[in-house]
């Protein structure tokens, strides 16, 4: 049994808008699982609906069997989460914000003074623990959430977005916390859309767009959904027929991407150097499964 | 949840988002007394000090209605702009426990404008047990009908700016048009019905009533039915419509 198995899953929010068309993927114990899409992919929709805070219109989800529509008060046990761009209330420490998340959620007192004080801990915010939030970086505001959620100790634990604004430094500190949790037998399930992120964090991922998976597997099987080894990113507006004889094309802002092989890539970076064009080469990575899948406009760049 | 669970909840949510922040900000508490005080001060003026208790006893209950209202936009906050509702509804804690919390911790907003209406209301009128506990079941029935009020109003707000006009308007509509400041008989008598419509009516002629202000012969029995229905069917309401699960 997945700890989240969602089946055809649907939203229509009262305005007409589909944020989730039929949503079908199973989240495994033990492991991170990430939700990667651009704005607006439904991300949020989903871990809305498996967090019980937002009703589906359609289809059927369940964590550790229990359905998230009929049965909110047990799936609200077995988890916790944090919301997309949320942050503490300025005029309280973040030992205030544990103390009082845990016993809201039924601890006792003197348990949950010691799981506030081990989390913080744990997540390296013991010395700000008297500070009041107002006074925090907002890195360390994300952390406040993360660690009033971390302390619970929950069976599932939802993250929208744990790293959006967040500094390298912040980021790759949120990134350690995650993989900790999941050490100690925890599930994690995680939104993003930083590539990089869900491909260093996740067990296993799937890619979302306009309402609708169009990939999941572990990050190599997404990576091997392109047939390729290889991309060769060249600077160029030209979008020339020599490319396309190496590969498939994408383009990808004021770039192509050309996804080859091993040797493809080599006389391809040959080919470039003596054209003099701007060239570099890599292993293919999750970004690229997505701006092939998903597609990108020739004036954006994924994050 | 079990029932000493939800009760350690509750006072925990008080303490965090009413004792807390007063603390640490003690002036927002002059907010809520800053108006009822002026009102007293201006009718005591023109109207003289008989007309004043009358608006010792309305000030208490302005106060209330001011520091009870605001749960709309705290719980909004929370809600849109914190998103910490998101967690407690992701988590085990009862609706009607954060509810509660938050309730009974934006009464600490108002707490010196109670204390120092209550102690004004003692010094001017001849106040008793009984007539104390008549005056803290009128106080409480209105706090638990304008924070209902508030909670519900809170779910509903897609953005901030949504409310920013609510929390005048309801403190205008519940505390200073009715006769809460003044007796009912000012109004003429056609339209005194209409008081009735604010619930607050019932509460501040309650008060004035315990305190022994003339008020023209309006029915104590009357007023305490009609302020606990009042109350019920507020909270009824609320707990009804109120969203906690969005839908």
């Amino acid at each position: 049994m997945g700890v989240v198995e969602a089946r055809e899953l649907k939203k229509v929010y009262a305005s007409g808008t589909q944020a989730l068309d039929g949503v079908s993927l199973d989240v495994d114990r033990g492991a991170v699982f990430g939700l990667l899409g651009p704005n607006g992919a439904g991300k949020t929709t989903f871990v809305k609906i498996v967090a019980t805070q937002l009703l589906p219109t359609a289809g059927k989800a369940t964590v550790l069997g229990y359905d998230v529509v009929r049965n909110p008060r047990e799936v609200r046990e077995r988890i916790a989460a944090v919301p997309q761009e949320g942050r503490p209330l300025s005029l309280q420490t973040p030992y205030e914000h544990l103390l009082t998340y845990l016993v809201a959620r039924g601890e006792d007192l003197a348990n949950a003074r010691r799981r506030a004080k081990d989390a913080l801990s744990q997540l390296h915010l013991d010395k700000y623990r008297d500070i009041i939030c107002a006074n925090l970086s907002g890195g360390l505001r994300q952390r406040v959430l993360v660690a009033m959620a971390m302390s619970t100790d929950a069976d599932l634990l939802i993250l929208d977005e744990p790293t959006i604004g967040l500094d390298p430094v912040a980021r790759v500190e949120v990134w350690n916390l995650v993989r900790d949790y999941v050490s100690r037998g925890r599930t994690i399930l995680l939104t993003t859309h930083y590539m990089d992120e869900a491909e260093a964090l996740s067990d296993r991922l799937a890619i979302m767009n306009k309402g609708r998976l169009i990939a999941t597997g572990t990050p190599a099987e997404i990576r091997g959904r392109l047939r390729a080894t290889h991309v060769v990113i060249v600077k160029t507006a030209n979008d020339s027929e020599e490319f396309h004889a190496y590969g498939r094309v994408l383009r990808a802002g004021a770039s192509l991407r050309i996804l080859t092989d091993r040797d493809g890539a080599s006389a391809l970076t040959s080919w470039c150097v003596s054209k003099n064009l701007e060239v570099s080469v890599r292993q293919v990575s999750v970004e690229d499964v997505f701006i092939s899948e998903v597609g990108i406009g020739a004036d954006s760049e994924p994050a | 949840m079990p029932i000493r669970s939800q009760l350690r909840a509750i006072a925990t949510l008080a303490w965090f988002d009413g004792i807390l922040p007063n603390l640490r900000s003690p002036f927002n508490t002059v907010n809520f007394v800053i108006s009822p005080l002026t009102i007293l001060f201006f009718i005591y003026l023109f109207a003289g000090p008989g007309e004043a208790k009358f608006a010792i006893a309305g000030g208490l209950i302005a106060v209330i209605v001011g520091s009870s209202i605001v749960l709309e936009t705290e719980a909004a906050f929370i809600r849109l702009v914190t998103k910490l509702q998101d967690m407690f509804v992701a988590s085990p804690t009862p609706q009607a426990s954060y509810v509660l919390g938050l309730a009974i911790g934006q009464v600490f907003n108002g707490l010196p404008g109670i204390v120092l209406f209550s102690v004004l209301l003692a010094m001017n009128a001849n106040i008793g047990a009984v007539q104390g506990l008549l005056i803290g079941l009128a106080a409480a029935l209105t706090w638990a009908s304008v924070s209902a009020l508030g909670f519900m109003i809170s779910t509903f707000a897609r953005d901030m700016r949504d409310l920013w006009v609510y929390s005048p308007l309801i403190t205008v509509l519940l505390a200073f048009l009715p006769p809460v400041f003044y007796p009912i008989t000012v109004i003429p008598e056609a339209f005194r019905p209409l008081a009735y419509l604010a619930p607050t009516t019932y509460s501040a002629q309650i008060i004035q009533q315990a305190a022994g202000l003339p008020t023209g012969g309006t029915n104590l029995a009357i007023d305490v039915a009609g302020a606990v229905l009042y109350t019920f069917g507020l909270v009824g309401i609320a707990t009804a419509l109120s969203r906690w699960r969005q839908k």
